[in-house]
């Protein structure tokens, strides 16, 4: 009869406890508030972030530019290798240009992936606390790599304004806006391709960051010194 | 590889054999928690063996809260690591809540973690940047459950701690012990099977430490929250249903308090 009392007193306080719709054992995860945490988390980083941003918007600038007079850029190279022989192609000039884009655009994502890095072993045992709890590596893993994705989103935002901004310059460099309306059919293009790039690179950085949160482990982690 | 370690002074260690600690028959009714089984834990050094844990076998069940008593070295965070799915073991089985994890890859033990564990650790380990509220919703931040389900759970476990006042507070606004409540009200936001301290008064002063321990005993008593505690101090020992003595990586004694 005791027995019987503990049991259903047991069971009452464990109830009071657990609030309805809290369930103990979910599976799947919350994909809105991995996005939201790991704004959260850039944000958070400040100062530092302006650089790997800066690069990337260079390199999506040069890469929305090149797109955009790809056509200039041919009709250009054909006159120069009229003046200068048959050493230049007009698709040299072009390629050339067009690997600048690609290599700023590559330091951009090495600063993000060095930030990140920085990032990474700064927080381990904010890591570790969240692996301790029972947080997914993978999803610890995946809000580094969002983290990262930030980069290349905002990087790509200051890439295409300032491409938006340069042939505006160009344009009114020649004293008037006509050639603008030449250019204007290649710029969803540029958009396209700066915005994507700037993005792309940004997730291939925040690869090895990410593999570093997944390996590490949580009880060294957790066991550091404070 | 540890094999040889192991088996190579099994006739001097037979003498001083860890004990095996079993719950007390009083219990009986109660569900199984915890269940170790033979469980040895060797870390390797360079070149050294350092045997952490030699063949310990433990029962726990719910309602429970039972003490680990030993000197630093002795083994109680490695086996509370064991138990807590932080760790596994060299040799032996550990299964809690029904669930054998000895073998399982990391997703699983995370997942134990998640559904079945709450851990108050000696350095308070909450998140500097999340205030008190967010560091205890933090377990269930990624469930796909109501949001707003959880901030309320998060309020009633920090008012249920004595923090109701200090929601927003972050941890560097806190004392000592407040941070260790925000902790516990954290370990229990998933309504574990079990709650695992490690040295959680180490780092406070008398006073707050017992009120924590206060606290403790009476989630214990009125929630029936289970907990496996580590500590050196013989003061908590008043608070514990059970004392087990650990030495040298061995139970070296237990006593049955309530």
């Amino acid at each position: 009869m005791l027995r019987e009392d503990n049991e259903a007193s047991h069971k009452k306080t464990l109830n009071e406890l657990t609030i309805v719709g809290v369930p103990t054992s979910g599976s799947g995860v919350n994909f809105g508030k991995i996005f939201q945490t790991a704004r959260r988390n850039f944000f958070r980083e400040g100062r530092q972030s302006f650089l790997p941003i800066l690069t990337i918007g260079t390199g999506a600038t040069l890469i929305f530019v090149t797109q955009v007079f790809a056509g200039y850029l041919r009709a250009q190279a054909q006159q120069i290798a009229g003046l200068f022989g048959t050493g230049v192609s007009s698709e040299s000039i072009f390629s050339s240009t067009y690997w600048i884009s690609v290599i700023v655009l590559i330091i951009g994502a090495l600063e993000a992936a060095i930030v990140m890095g920085r990032n990474v072993v700064k927080r381990t045992r904010e890591i570790g606390i969240m692996k301790a709890v029972g947080i997914n590596s993978k999803t610890i893993s995946a809000l580094v790599v969002l983290e990262t994705f930030y980069y290349g989103v905002l990087g790509g935002v200051v890439g295409v304004l300032g491409g938006f901004v340069t042939i505006l310059l160009l344009a009114l460099s020649q004293l008037s806006l006509q050639p603008l309306f030449l250019l204007l059919p290649g710029i969803p293009e540029a958009v396209i391709y700066a915005f994507a790039l700037a993005v792309i690179s940004s997730v291939v950085a925040g690869l090895y960051p990410s593999y570093r949160a997944l390996r590490l482990s949580v009880l060294e982690a957790v066991s550091q010194d404070v | 590889m540890y094999d040889e370690f192991l088996n190579k002074d099994n006739s001097t260690e037979r003498q001083k054999q860890s004990k095996s600690d079993v719950s007390p028959e009083a219990n009986e009714a109660s569900k199984e928690i915890v269940r170790v089984e033979d469980v040895s834990k060797i870390y390797r050094m360079g070149d050294q063996f350092v045997k952490a844990l030699f063949k310990v076998n433990l029962v726990v069940r719910s309602g429970e809260f039972v003490v680990l008593l030993g000197p630093s070295g002795s083994g109680k965070s490695t086996l509370l690591h064991l138990i807590g799915g932080l760790d596994r073991p060299t040799r032996g089985r550990v299964i809690v809540d029904g669930v054998d994890f000895t073998d399982k890859p990391e997703s699983t033990l995370s997942k134990l973690r998640h559904d079945k564990i709450g851990f108050v650790f000696q350095a308070y380990n909450l998140i500097p940047v999340l205030t008190a509220l967010e560091n205890v919703e933090l377990p269930l931040i990624f469930d796909p459950v109501s949001q707003i389900e959880v901030q309320k759970r998060g309020k009633t476990l920090l008012e249920l701690v004595g923090l109701g006042e200090r929601l927003h507070h972050r941890p560097s606004q806190l004392s000592g012990g407040e941070q260790q409540r925000v902790a516990i009200a954290r370990a229990l936001i998933v309504s574990p099977s079990i709650v695992i301290a490690d040295e959680p008064t180490a780092n406070i002063d008398t006073a707050t430490a017992v009120s924590l321990m206060e606290l403790m005993s009476k989630l214990n008593r009125e929630h029936r929250v289970t907990f496996i505690m580590a500590s050196h101090d013989p003061k908590v020992v008043g608070y514990a249903s059970r004392v087990i003595e650990m030495e040298d990586g061995m139970i070296k004694g237990s006593k049955v308090l309530k």
